[in-house]
């Protein structure tokens, strides 16, 4: 065979297989080409698929967080309504105990105090519990004399440990500071927390609660008892929401579970460190580390409590404050209160006034032109202008804790937040001037009046007792829907929906408010079927509520009229010039502060006016009463300009 | 069977002898492929087993120590083409232990249609050496060999080889007993 024959077959094998070897590759990449897609495919609807769980999942989470919060809106809702009573039922007992009573009835009535005080206590336990949950608490630091509020603190733990037989002891270390500064109403709900799980779970032996400084500005307070124990088990999940150590536990010593968490949230929020030892059947031992730094405090003894309550006291009050408005709203509520107020308009002006005056107490705004109330309070403290004895009250609109922790530094006794809270002012002017000071009430002779279709008790609380105003404003009511029916009629043939809803939702809420119950009830059923359903009430339905307006109306023209004259309400005579200053005062305090505003138009109300200024004045008392801002605004100017 | 072993064969056969030596195989033989072998496709296995006759025929070299030598020559080809299972596996034992468990499964991952022998094996025993199972429809059992022994010259590792042969409802079976010489110097020096 000659070589090129041989070469020529070996290169047509080779051709061959080339071919052969490219047709595989061919058919193998369509193959590889189909899988792919499948593949992807396959990816894509995988894809889907989760999306889809993912979606179903994120669904199901939105639910459940949906329902926990409707539980948690719910079990706060539910706290707040608890407590209303609650705080009714104490403090009617706290008015029982100024009567004169004997000694057993005394017991009985302290023992009715302290569990109702106790039941508050789990209130507001589960209320803390959703409002920590919600994120809705803040710390609030003012200045704590630590011993006495220790004492004060351990007092009716005493009792209780005196009962099962278990003695109570209170330590605090010789270098611990006179006074700190501290959100003292949450050191006080962790130390309550921890006093009363060491009683609950002690039978015999001993709680002790003590404080030591561990450092600068750093203190350690610690609970011991020889109580039953925690098991180490049990010791991790003992700040745990909802769980006691077992249920047995829940069974024998009863509880929301919520105590120990809530404490180390609180502990948290200050900052702190809380820890636990503990010993089946030897004891446990919490101890919460928190850093507090000292304040001054001043050296007057507050254990005396001169007892005041003529319409004037004796204590003479400078207001530092710029703001015009501000300062008409502080005079006017410390004046009702019975103090002497001198106004400064600034810090310096402050300082000048404190050198020629003697004051009981300065009421110091922080932000003022020329110089504020931080830095005149320095100068006043620094320099001993007045006695150390005296204090200086914050009133600050912001009141974060480090702006109210600087207060404290530079010399000031106290903090009020702005708007200013009657309450609380009070409180605290009583707590720095160890005063009762009584309120000039505006009482005014409740009728001895029963009427089956306006509850008069009820509605006159919510006027103050003012039983003149009541009369008037029921008698504006009764005139304005004398002709409802017909009024209702007109829009119905006009199809006019809106006019209808507005006429059912007067009558519903002037009349709820003026006491007309079944009235209300009435119109307010009208308003639903005509906001839900977008249907007419039926005609019966009307004619009802225009029956029993009828009703009201002649029950009510029997009632006699207040006899203004009689009234033992005594109208104070002013000249016109205070009557223009006040009605400036309610219309520059209805954009800022409602409640001023509305205790502004209080004031308003015991001037002597003469008849028409007076009928102003009180559409401008209705209109507020319902909350009808433009109306007050109204009503004012009128006024106003009738004056001038 | 693969056409990989073909081409290989062809590269051997140039290699020991000439190009001429795989001219005179195809043509002696006369394949139905016409010897136009691929690596990528797959022809009959008879059509190998006729040109080892042949080549035997020619050279005057045993059917079996050539197909010994083609297993040498085949292991020195994987280890080039499919380096990872050598490295992965790391000793001439790993790499034994998984022909049937991971080798022979991605084989078959890559082409469904491949017949593939088996290769069971036995641990090591205080008792017993190693042991390698080869169980085929085809009496390539001394190729397994090559393989094996081109596979320890990879890792440089030396063992004795012990095999036992025999058949066994029409599949050829080898038994090889992989003997580690360190060890078994351990054991005489006892």
């Amino acid at each position: 065979m000659s070589d090129i024959a041989k070469y020529e077959r070996r290169l047509a094998r080779e051709k061959t297989a080339r071919q052969e070897a490219e047709h595989l590759l061919e058919s193998k990449s369509a193959e590889l080409y189909e899988k792919n897609l499948e593949l992807f495919s396959l990816s894509e609807s995988l894809e889907k698929l989760v999306a889809q769980r993912t979606a179903q999942m994120q669904k199901a989470r939105d639910e459940a967080l949906a329902a926990l919060k409707i539980k948690s809106d719910f079990i706060a809702n539910m706290s707040h309504e608890l407590r209303t009573p609650m705080n009714g039922v104490l403090g009617v007992i706290g008015l029982l105990q100024n009567e004169s009573l004997n000694q057993e009835q005394k017991e009985l009535l302290n023992v009715a105090e302290s569990s109702g005080k106790h039941l508050l206590e789990v209130i507001n336990d589960i209320l803390d519990f959703t409002k920590i949950e919600a994120d809705k608490i803040s710390i609030e630091l003012s200045p704590v004399e630590i011993r006495p509020y220790l004492q004060n603190i351990i007092a009716p733990f005493s009792l209780q440990a005196q009962q099962k037989g278990i003695e109570l002891q209170l330590h605090i270390d010789a270098d611990v500071d006179q006074a700190l500064i501290t959100d003292k109403l949450r050191l006080t709900q962790i130390i309550t927390n921890l006093l009363s799980n060491a009683i609950k779970f002690t039978h015999e032996g001993e709680v002790n609660l003590s404080m030591q400084k561990t450092a600068a500005e750093s203190y350690r307070i610690t609970a011991t008892d020889t109580g039953i124990g925690i098991s180490q088990e049990n010791l991790k999940a003992v700040f745990a929401a909802f769980e006691q150590a077992d249920t047995i536990i829940t069974r024998e010593f009863g509880g929301t579970g919520l105590g120990m968490n809530i404490t180390k949230r609180l502990v948290d929020m200050m900052d702190g460190q809380i820890s636990v030892e503990s010993e089946l059947g030897v004891g446990t031992r919490f101890c919460v580390d928190i850093k507090m730094s000292s304040a001054q405090i001043d050296k007057k003894e507050t254990s005396v409590k001169a007892d005041f309550s003529s319409e004037h006291n004796q204590y003479h009050l400078l207001l530092v404050e710029d703001h015009k408005v501000n300062q008409m709203v502080a005079q006017k509520l410390l004046e009702s209160w019975g103090f002497a107020v001198t106004i400064a308009e600034n810090g310096q002006e402050a300082i000048d006034t404190v050198k020629k005056n003697a004051f009981d107490a300065i009421l110091m705004d922080l932000q003022m032109p020329i110089m504020g109330g931080i830095e005149a309070t320095k100068h006043i403290r620094q320099h001993d202008i007045i006695d150390a004895s005296i204090p200086i009250i914050a009133m600050t609109a912001h009141s974060s804790p480090e702006h109210v922790k600087e207060c404290f530094e530079v010399g000031m006794q106290a903090h009020v937040s702005k708007p200013l809270e009657r309450e609380l002012l009070l409180n605290i002017l009583q707590d720095q001037l160890t005063t009762n000071i009584q309120e000039i009430e505006n009482e005014s002779e409740v009728p001895d009046i029963k009427l089956v279709h306006i509850d008069i008790e009820s509605s006159l609380q919510r006027l103050g007792g003012d039983w003149p105003m009541l009369h008037a404003l029921i008698t504006r009511f009764l005139e304005e829907f004398s002709d409802f029916a017909q009024l209702f009629d007109e829009a119905v043939n006009n199809d006019d929906k809106n006019t209808a809803k507005t006429l059912l939702h007067k009558i519903k809420g002037s009349g709820g408010n003026l006491g007309m119950t079944e009235l209300s009830a009435l119109a307010n059923q009208a308003e639903q079927i005509l906001a839900e359903k977008t249907q007419w009430p039926p005609s019966d339905l009307i004619d009802n509520i225009q029956s029993l307006l009828n009703k009201i109306d002649a029950e009510f023209t029997k009632v006699p009229l207040p006899n203004e004259n009689d009234s033992t309400k005594v109208k104070i005579q002013v000249d016109q010039r205070d009557i223009v200053a006040q009605i400036t005062l309610v219309q520059d305090s209805l954009n800022q502060d409602v409640f001023a505003a509305e205790d502004a138009l209080k004031t308003l109300a015991q001037y002597e006016l003469d008849n028409d200024l007076q009928s102003l004045l009180n559409d401008a008392h209705e209109a507020m009463q319902a909350f009808e801002i433009d109306k007050v605004s109204d009503a004012l100017s009128k006024a106003r300009s009738m004056m001038e | 069977m693969k056409g990989l072993v073909f081409t290989e064969f062809f590269e051997l056969v140039v290699k020991l002898f000439d190009d001429d030596m795989v001219d005179t195989l195809i043509d002696n033989t006369n394949p139905s492929s016409n010897g136009a072998y691929t690596a990528v496709g797959s022809y009959d296995y008879q059509e190998l087993e006729d040109m080892v006759v042949e080549l035997s025929k020619q050279t005057d070299i045993p059917v079996e120590d050539l197909l010994e030598a083609f297993g040498r020559h085949l292991a020195s080809v994987f280890t080039e083409k499919f380096v990872s299972f050598f490295l992965e596996a790391g000793s001439a034992i790993a790499l034994f232990r998984e022909i049937d468990r991971h080798i022979h499964v991605e084989v078959l991952k890559l082409y469904p249609d491949a017949e593939l022998p088996n290769f069971r094996y036995e641990d090591a025993t205080p008792t017993s050496p190693f042991m390698l199972h080869y169980r085929s429809e085809r009496n390539l059992h001394r190729l397994a060999e090559g393989l094996i022994k081109g596979s320890l010259e990879y890792y440089s590792e030396s063992m004795t080889i012990e095999k036992k042969v025999w058949q066994e409802d029409n599949e050829f079976c080898c038994s090889f007993s992989l003997i580690d010489e360190a060890s078994t110097r351990a054991v005489k020096a006892n």
